[in-house]
């Protein structure tokens, strides 16, 4: 089979707290027929903290990966499966596209630093996004080995994937995902035979951005959304971004111990449900680093 | 004719000029209107949109610390900002900091005002102007952040949590957390050697010291 590559940008995040998330997608991406090639040498696209201490360095992040995605792989987008990181290279590229004047000083300072310029132009995408435009419900159908039949499952995409729409372009046309309520996780779950339950949680915010800096109201975020998805009946909640993973999953312990049973609910990313469809065993997916009892849901309903 | 002349205006029984005369002193506030707030806050990053703002409160009605703290009100802050009631914006800056970044208020907002980045410039505001006795956990977060990312090019998460307990002196936290440094650990999930460095980063590093030096303080 011909293997198209991508452009991969997995953030620091993946290969932290992360790692399951970065397995599976690659795994998920191989048996569609695709190669996540991860930029070389990338760097941290500088989340929400650059522009707090310098509004320039918020651009010249981004622009370094993409310049690097441009030289070593002629790519004209890059692909992340981090809403923060979505979010962050968004906004650069979106505001600089705005103020040509910014490429011009994120090159001069490029330069000085050694590194190749930004070409104006190139972008980024969603790894979800690119999956539903690229290869969409259909191609997922065609490649599930083992249908997630029976298994109730509730989408969550948190804040940064749709919000806000003036980087994200969400709403804007059939590529793009709707600003409110986003369901290009529930498609390719359903086409891998999962029951999608309806929820209101899918974009609330789980706190993660402040798990540290004010843990308190943090911890009562992502308590609040565990709890809505275990009140809609959900077995598992998958999501498709890592801080949302790492408030909600490998802080389980912590959750539980302030909160009781009311929060119980396996977290899982999407493309671990996905790889399991196409065949994946646990470990392909990296199931055994989820420490909310993701292994045992699933065993339950006969999904591994 | 002659102009009648009286202290009261009573139409329909209704005795109004003590009414109004009651009412008008209260609309107006002249006394804390300082427009040097105004004009500070719009100079940070993230503060240029602020002006927008007509003050529909769609950012507050969805806002997701509304719930959660007391007082938290972004169309407020705005309001504040804009009235020059430095006071009143420094008696919330307990609040203000406790921004979760959702993005919900930028999203929504139907004036293109970057809602967000502008409670983040009243935080910035508040920060410069010496309100805080000690930095904020959310700005010792930051500064944690970028050195990191100024000196290796890439984020160390579980890193980042233990320097962030030690900076702000909760080593104890940190030693009853150990447990689940441990558990990652053997999990596989933390990187146990500092690998998470950028080969070519040398120059990007002098950069960003240069640029975070001269956007003054440490972060
Ligand atoms: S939604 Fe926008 S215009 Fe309305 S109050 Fe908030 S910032 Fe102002
Ligand atoms: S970004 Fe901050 S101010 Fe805006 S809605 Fe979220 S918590 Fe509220």
């Amino acid at each position: 089979m011909a293997v198209a590559k991508v452009a991969y940008f997995p953030g620091c995040s993946l290969e932290g707290f992360g790692k399951s998330y970065d397995e599976s997608a690659k795994f998920t991406a191989r048996a569609l027929g695709v190669e996540l090639a991860t930029i070389d040498d990338y760097s941290c696209c500088g989340a929400i903290e650059a522009k707090r201490a310098d509004e320039l360095s918020s651009y010249l992040l981004p622009a370094r990966n993409l310049a690097l995605a441009k030289k070593h792989m002629n790519a004209d987008s890059l692909v992340t499966p981090c809403n923060g990181c979505h979010y962050t290279m968004r906004r650069a590229t979106t505001e600089m596209k705005k103020r040509p004047t910014l490429v011009e000083d994120v090159n001069q300072l490029l330069g000085e630093a050694g590194e190749p310029a930004y070409d104006g132009k190139s972008d980024v995408r969603h790894f979800l996004e690119y999956l539903f435009n690229e290869h969409g419900p259909d191609a997922v159908k065609a490649k599930v080995k083992r249908p997630l039949k029976g298994l109730k499952v509730v989408t969550y995409y948190g804040c940064l994937y749709v919000r806000p729409k003036i980087y994200s372009a969400a709403g804007k046309d059939a590529r793009h995902d709707n600003p409110e309520y986003p369901v290009f996780m529930d498609e390719l779950l359903r086409a891998a035979g999962a029951e999608v339950v309806e929820w209101d949680g899918k974009t609330d915010c789980c706190g993660g951005g402040h798990a540290l800096g004010d843990e308190d109201n943090s911890l009562k975020l992502s308590a609040s959304v565990l709890e809505q998805a275990r009140q809609a009946g959900a077995d598992v909640l998958t999501t498709n971004c890592p801080l949302c993973g790492a408030a909600l999953d490998v802080r389980y312990n912590d959750l539980k111990s302030r909160f009781g049973d009311s929060i119980q609910m396996p977290v899982t990313y999407f493309t671990q449900l996905l790889g399991l469809a196409f065949g994946g065993s646990a470990k392909d997916v990296g199931l055994g680093l989820q420490y909310s009892g993701a292994s045992e849901a699933l065993k339950k309903r006969g999904v591994v | 004719m002659a102009v009648a002349q009286s202290p009261t205006v009573v139409v329909d029984g209704v005795e109004l000029t003590g009414e109004w005369m009651n009412f008008l002193p209260f609309r107006v506030e002249t006394d804390p209107f300082d427009d040097a707030l105004l004009k500070e806050t719009m100079t940070l990053p993230g503060g240029e949109s602020l002006a927008k703002c007509w003050q529909c409160g769609t950012c507050s009605a969805g806002c997701t610390m509304n719930p959660y703290v007391d007082g938290f009100n972004p169309r407020q802050f705005i309001d504040l900002v804009r009235l020059g009631d430095w006071e009143e914006i420094r008696a919330k800056s307990d609040q203000i900091w406790r921004c979760a970044s959702c993005q919900k208020c930028t999203h929504r907002c139907p004036k293109e005002v970057n809602t967000a980045d502008v409670v983040g410039a009243i935080t910035a505001l508040l920060e410069r102007r010496g309100v805080y006795a000690k930095p904020t956990n959310a700005e010792v977060f930051a500064e944690i952040f970028m050195d990191q990312v100024t000196n290796h090019g890439r984020i160390e998460e579980a890193k980042m949590g233990q320097e962030f307990y030690l900076k702000t002196g909760r080593a104890g936290e940190l030693a009853k957390r150990a447990g689940m440094g441990m558990q990652m650990m053997l999990k596989g999930q933390m990187k146990l050697f500092g690998g998470a460095k950028v080969k070519h980063w040398k120059g990007m590093q002098e950069v960003l010291k240069r640029r975070r030096a001269a956007a003054g303080g440490a972060h």
